[in-house]
């Protein structure tokens, strides 16, 4: 698939006025409402928000696998009615089927998307991603055997094997150590550069989405959420995390993405007619939240 | 045809093969030649009792295999499967009640044309009452209370026991093996010589217990014991080993045994479906033959002594046959009955499986059946006399018989004067019975109306 | 190495071994003999005490139907059934020994037939000395109780009609009293008839006692009796081996055959004055006898080996016909909510059904089928079919595997629509993102993910099975180990009661190993933690 060729789309993939809610239609509740959203080709846009705001339904509508209630996703200007390997999803829970090996669950994938390869091919095409992940070592291994760490690799090596036009990455992340999550950071950010794939990456570290992205949009607090104003990252590629936090920019970004996701957070509260006074992370026994509320979990890692 | 390929080339062996091939051509000389038979690898089935003892002789003694048949003898659990057994093909023929081939063909129970070539024995039944039964006929009859009462005993002293309970508004049970057994018929019989009724059937009473002051039951025999013991049935008629089970287990006492009841009565027959037969008939006369031959092994004697029932016995008592203990069988086998632990009997006649024209088909025989099957309303309806002569030809086949027989006498293994030569078929008019009624087979419904208890016809039917 | 080794032993549920493997290397050995003295010694120790207290309880219960049995006596009949079973192969490899190796073998067993003969001889002799001397005795030990027993009967008796002469006597001069001699008559009945009770309870008691002086045995009778009957068994076993390697054997009986055979043809050939129709159908004949002898075998009947091989291919056809159903009913009911909706009253309905009712009305279906079974189709078909020949494929057999097949299918069919019911969703989002169609959806994603608790049903189908089919076998009288419960029991000889302990022992034991066959794939195939016991 050779990017260069054509020129550059701006609205690559697009989210046109979208809403999605869940239940029966007098008591439904819009998770998300008129989102509004258009990636480039070849961007990378990170997608921040608290736990909870919506974001996997976010990426599931990007991926097709969910239809909106009202509102078009488009992808290079056709409507997405239906997933497609052209949309490769990397999954929170890696998704790993857990009796195939590492090498099994690339193969699956791989010989799926590219059904007019021969064996050989395709056996090389998936040994070609066990190695750019550097996974060769666990190659027979099956998912129980291998660390977070790793199986999110495989899981990156599966979506990366279909050679997919867009990556959307729902937290591939959040689940791991720091060390490792700064490792796969690294890793992803490498491929990204050599593969120069549009990316949707979504994420609740604000630093992540500063060393990762080109552009970082806001999920406000559902429910209802939407899209708010966007935050160009115009730092330098390649960026390295030692020096990053040095520079002016970067410290000016985080502090201004920060206030504004403290600042939703208190409008939501506000909303909800509920208290400042921060309450303790314990729930009485018998405890009846607002259905608003449900679900939620205050969480934010920055 | 070279079957014994190269071990003849080898000089050793050059010997034992001329020895064989010049004893062979002797024996070739005495034998016929083998009938061709149409099936040769056959199924037989049978209960385990002591009278299915031509079966596994013939097997085991090689009858069946010197006329080219190949014979698999099946054990069964109770004569409704035997039969069904048969009936649907599983097993080419049987061991059989005399009554189920003649309740077959007429219809009582399920219906299908059975027939039977060959008589497999007399007599061999005992009737047997509990402990409890017993100490009270003792107490009704203080002639019974000795060691070595008088025998036949009939039921007599059972009568005021029976009469006891009827007063108490119960009624005495026992137990047989089979609607249309033999034993169900000698325990009416033994009830009936003494004024007890046993109950009649009919159309909607099945279990046969109309009128009935001592109830009859259903039970498979190996589980008569165990059900006597367990008070469920107080007395029953069974064929061996399980009268003498009952006594040396210390469960229950024989009383009389069917020699007592009717002397030489026929017990069980060989059965085949009528399809079966005229699809195989040199085989039936094949399997007739290797029977003959069995009956008349297990009969031989040497003065008054059997010759040949320990060895029945031996083999009798390998687990895949009748699988009791080898003294248990022997003692019926050999002739001696065990009535109690103080009264051990000499009874040559017990199994009888040759001598007394045994094995011969008697058309006699199964009118006796008719009449007794008629006598309590399992036969529902009069029938004519020709039609109890109709129906003891149809399902008695003495034709078949007598050619296995001739065949034998040409092959020297039997003796023109052993095949009974008979006019019509019929025995003659005997007064054996326990209660001494004559029974004539030529007369079926003159015998019907001379019981005192049974179903009695128009004498107008006995000239139709 | 020995990580493997550990490892293969842990997936084949035998992991009470592993502390041994342990040790042997060298690894915690403390640790090592606690697990060895807990998994291994511990059961063995249970068991022996187990053993110790069958042995002492036993012989304490009698009952009519025999002792129950020792140990050392089921051990005893457990050699008993093996016994059989070499004895009938014996007798099927004698018939088809042919030359030098026959006539060895002939020689080896008349030698053996003549010393057991004597012995047999002895051992008789022997029995019915020690019978007349226990005779003695018996008469001796019983003796007092029955004199006993016979005076107070005598008493009984006579005090009876003694009394009923004179109280009849009384009760004529009575014709003419008052009431009140008459009432006074009548507590003279009474106390009469109480004591004549109390007589004769006196008479039952003693009775008794001479009942149970009668139960006396002799174990040096049991003995000799047992001694006798082996080689009884012995000997008769030997005549009829020699039968089959002389005489009858197929060699000698071929020879026969063959002889005659050359005589009739030389005959037919050269005769001027015989009926050649009559000759040459003759020959025909005896061609085709020659033709069934050189194929005939010995008539071996069943022995528990084989039926225990029958069992087992039975058990696994009900089985294999119980999966076929229930797996794909399984995965539809996981997939579809209505279709479980639809099958849900059938699998309340039928799953409680016992073998004992399913089996007449399997067999009477079957029957149907198959009116004439010998040239049924399945039947000649299966009867061709190497190994699955020789064990009699019959509509019994077919009734007994369906009828298993019918109880032990519930347990893979609830189990597999749980398996497919609970696939993780995210499993399914991949399946969506990659396209795949239903097939591969199918045979990649859901058939996979249920496959552990597939197996865990077909575990528990395996089980029930086994217990069914035992049950079945005793009804259909199909040959196989319930077949062999049943003679057994119905055979009544002092051997049946022991017998069916062995039965229970070996019916348990390959219960087990199936079990344990059934966990170790269950393993193979679980890809997570592997859930066993």
């Amino acid at each position: 698939m050779n990017t260069l060729s054509f020129p550059m789309r701006r609205n690559f993939l697009e989210l046109d006025q979208v809403s999605i809610g869940f239940g029966p239609t007098p008591t439904r509740v819009d998770i998300l409402k008129d989102v509004q959203l258009s990636v480039a080709e070849n961007e990378f846009v990170a997608i921040l928000g608290f736990s909870g705001a919506g974001k996997s339904t976010l990426i599931s509508l990007l991926a097709g696998l969910e239809a909106p209630t009202s509102g078009e996703v488009r992808m290079a200007g056709k409507r997405v009615t239906r997933p497609s390997p052209r949309r490769g999803v990397m999954f929170q829970s890696y998704s790993l089927l857990p009796w195939l090996t590492v090498f099994g669950n690339i193969h699956l994938a791989a010989q799926q998307v590219f059904p007019e390869k021969s064996k050989a091919e395709v056996r090389e095409h998936v040994e070609r991603y066990i190695e750019m992940v550097h996974l060769t070592a666990a190659r027979d291994k099956r998912p129980h055997e291998l660390s977070g760490g790793m199986r999110q690799r495989v899981s990156l090596a599966r979506t990366l094997a279909m050679q997919p036009e867009v990556l959307l990455l729902d937290e591939p992340l959040s689940a791991l150590d720091a060390l490792t999550r700064a490792v796969l950071q690294d890793e992803i950010l490498q491929i990204w550069e050599q593969e120069k794939k549009t990316v949707v990456l979504i994420t609740n570290d604000v630093d992540e989405a500063i060393l990762m992205a080109d552009r970082i949009l806001p999920l406000t607090m559902g429910p209802e959420a939407s899209l708010g104003e966007a935050f160009p990252v115009t730092l330098e590629r390649p960026r390295n995390r030692r020096t990053l936090t040095d520079q002016p920019e970067y410290q000016h970004l985080k502090a201004a993405i920060t206030a504004h996701l403290v600042g939703l957070n208190q409008e939501a509260r506000a909303l909800r007619g509920g208290s400042l006074v921060p309450m303790p992370d314990i729930a009485p026994k018998e405890f009846h939240a607002p259905s608003k509320i449900t679900g939620l979990k205050w969480k934010f890692s920055a | 045809m070279r079957l014994v390929s190269g071990d003849t080339a080898n000089p050793k062996n050059m010997n034992i093969r001329s020895v064989l091939l010049s004893t062979a051509a002797l024996v070739g000389a005495l034998h016929a030649d083998p009938l061709a038979v149409e099936k040769s690898e056959l199924k037989l089935g049978f209960i385990k009792l002591t009278d299915c003892a031509p079966i596994v002789i013939a097997k085991e003694k090689g009858f069946f295999e010197d006329e080219g048949l190949q014979v698999e003898v099946i054990a069964q659990s109770n004569w409704k499967v035997l039969l069904d057994n048969v009936i649907t093909g599983n097993l080419d023929g049987a061991h059989m009640l005399s009554g189920q081939p003649i309740a077959a063909t007429i219809g009582i129970g399920t219906e299908a044309h059975v027939v039977t070539p060959f008589t497999m024995d007399l007599n061999g039944n005992g009737i047997t009452v509990s402990n409890s039964i017993w100490e009270q006929m003792q107490e009704n009859d203080p002639s019974l209370d000795v060691d070595q009462p008088e025998h036949p005993i009939s039921s007599e002293s059972l009568k005021p026991i029976v009469e006891d309970l009827l007063a108490q508004g119960e009624k005495l049970q026992m137990g047989m093996v089979f609607p249309v057994s033999t034993h169900n018929y000698e325990l009416r019989y033994w009830l009936a010589a003494s004024g007890i009724h046993p109950g009649f059937y009919s159309k909607t009473d099945l279990a046969g217990r109309t009128d009935a002051e001592v109830e009859l039951s259903v039970t498979p025999p190996p589980q008569m014991p165990a059900t006597l013991e367990a008070g469920t049935i107080s007395g029953y008629c069974v064929g061996e080993p399980w009268n003498q089970q009952a006594v040396t287990k210390g469960i229950g006492v024989p009383v009389t045994t069917n020699y007592d009841i009717w002397k030489n009565n026929p017990e069980k027959v060989f059965g085949v479906t009528r399809k079966w037969a005229d699809e195989n008939p040199n085989t039936l006369i094949a399997l007739t033959k290797a029977l003959i031959r069995a009956g008349k092994w297990l009969d031989e004697t040497e003065g008054d002594q059997l010759v040949h029932r320990e060895e029945a016995c031996r083999i009798l008592s390998q687990p895949n046959y009748v699988g009791a203990d080898y003294e248990v069988i022997k003692n019926s086998m050999t002739g001696t009955f065990i009535f109690q632990k103080s009264d051990v009997r000499d009874m040559p006649d017990f199994n009888v499986f040759f001598k007394h024209d045994c094995t011969y088909p008697w058309y006699s025989d199964g009118v006796w059946f008719l009449t007794q099957m008629r006598r309590w309303g399992q036969i529902t309806e009069a029938k004519p006399a020709s039609w109890y002569h109709e129906i003891a030809k149809k399902v008695y086949l003495p034709e078949v018989y007598l050619k296995a027989a001739e065949a034998l006498v040409a092959e020297g293994h039997l003796e023109d004067a052993e095949i009974p030569h008979t006019e019509d078929g019929y025995k003659p008019a005997t007064t054996d019975f326990i209660d001494g009624n004559s029974f004539d087979g030529h007369k079926p419904i003159e015998y019907l109306n001379s019981f005192q208890i049974g179903i009695k016809d128009d004498s107008s039917f006995a000239t139709k | 190495m020995k990580y493997k080794l550990l490892k293969v032993i842990d997936t084949a549920g035998l992991s009470f071994l592993s502390p041994v493997v342990r040790l042997v290397t060298g690894e915690e050995p403390r640790k090592q003999l606690q697990d060895i003295a807990r998994f291994i010694l511990v059961p063995t120790i249970t068991f022996l005490a187990f053993l110790w207290l069958w042995s002492v309880v036993a012989p304490k219960h009698k009952t009519k139907a025999g002792e129950v049995p020792t140990p050392s006596v089921v051990w005893d009949a457990a050699h008993g059934i093996w016994r059989f079973h070499d004895r009938e192969s014996a007798k099927e490899q004698g018939f088809l020994l042919i030359g030098s190796a026959r006539e060895s073998e002939l020689q080896r067993a008349t030698a053996r037939l003549k010393e057991v003969e004597e012995l047999e001889t002895r051992a008789q002799q022997q029995l019915a000395t020690i019978r007349d001397r226990s005779k003695e005795r018996f008469e001796t030990a019983v003796a007092p109780a029955k004199t006993a027993y016979d005076r107070k009967r005598d008493d009984y008796r006579q005090f009876r009609t003694q009394q009923a002469a004179e109280l009849k006597d009384e009760a004529a001069l009575l014709r003419h009293s008052d009431s009140a001699t008459r009432q006074e008559f009548l507590t003279k009945l009474r106390r009469n008839a109480e004591t004549e009770e109390a007589l004769k309870a006196e008479v039952d008691r003693l009775k008794a006692v001479y009942s149970e002086a009668q139960e006396l045995t002799f174990p040096e009778v049991k003995q000799a009796m047992r001694a006798a009957t082996l080689l009884g068994e012995e000997k008769q076993f030997l005549t009829k081996y020699l039968d089959m390697l002389g005489e009858s054997s197929r060699e000698e009986k071929l020879a026969t055959a063959e002889q005659r055979l050359e005589d009739t043809r030389s005959r037919f050939l050269s005769t001027t004055d015989e009926d050649l129709y009559k000759l040459g159908t003759n020959l025909l004949k005896q061609e085709d006898f020659l033709s069934t002898t050189a194929d005939s075998r010995y008539a071996k009947p069943w022995t528990l080996p084989k039926q225990i091989v029958r069992s087992l291919l039975c058990v696994f056809t009900g089985f294999l016909i119980a999966s076929a159903i229930a797996i794909p009913i399984g995965i539809l009911c996981g997939l579809s909510p209505t279709f479980m909706a639809a099958v849900t009253p059938f699998i309340a309905l039928f799953k409680p059904v016992s073998p004992l009712v399913w089996l007449p009305i399997v067999m009477i279906i079957v029957g149907g089928f198959m009116p004439d079974p010998e040239n049924h189709w399945l039947v000649v078909a299966l009867s061709k079919v190497p190994f699955i020949k020789n064990y009699g494929i019959d509509p019994m057999f077919i009734s007994s595997a369906i009828t298993v097949a019918l109880c032990s299918l519930w347990a893979t069919l609830v189990n597999t629509a749980l398996g497919v019911g609970s696939i993780d969703k995210d499993h399914m989002n991949v399946a969506r993102v990659l396209r795949l169609n239903f097939t591969s959806r199918l045979f990649k994603i859901i058939v996979p993910t249920a496959l552990p608790l597939i197996f865990a049903g077909l575990r528990i189908s395996l089980g029930v099975g086994w217990m069914v089919l035992v049950a079945a076998e005793i009804l259909s009288t199909s040959e196989g180990i319930g077949k062999f419960v049943n003679d057994m029991y119905t055979n009544g000889s002092s051997q049946s009661f022991a017998q069916m302990f062995v039965v229970v022992f070996i019916v348990g034991f390959i219960g087990m190993l199936l079990d344990r066959i059934m966990v170790f794939l269950q393993r193979l195939v679980s890809f997570d933690t592997a859930p066993a016991l």
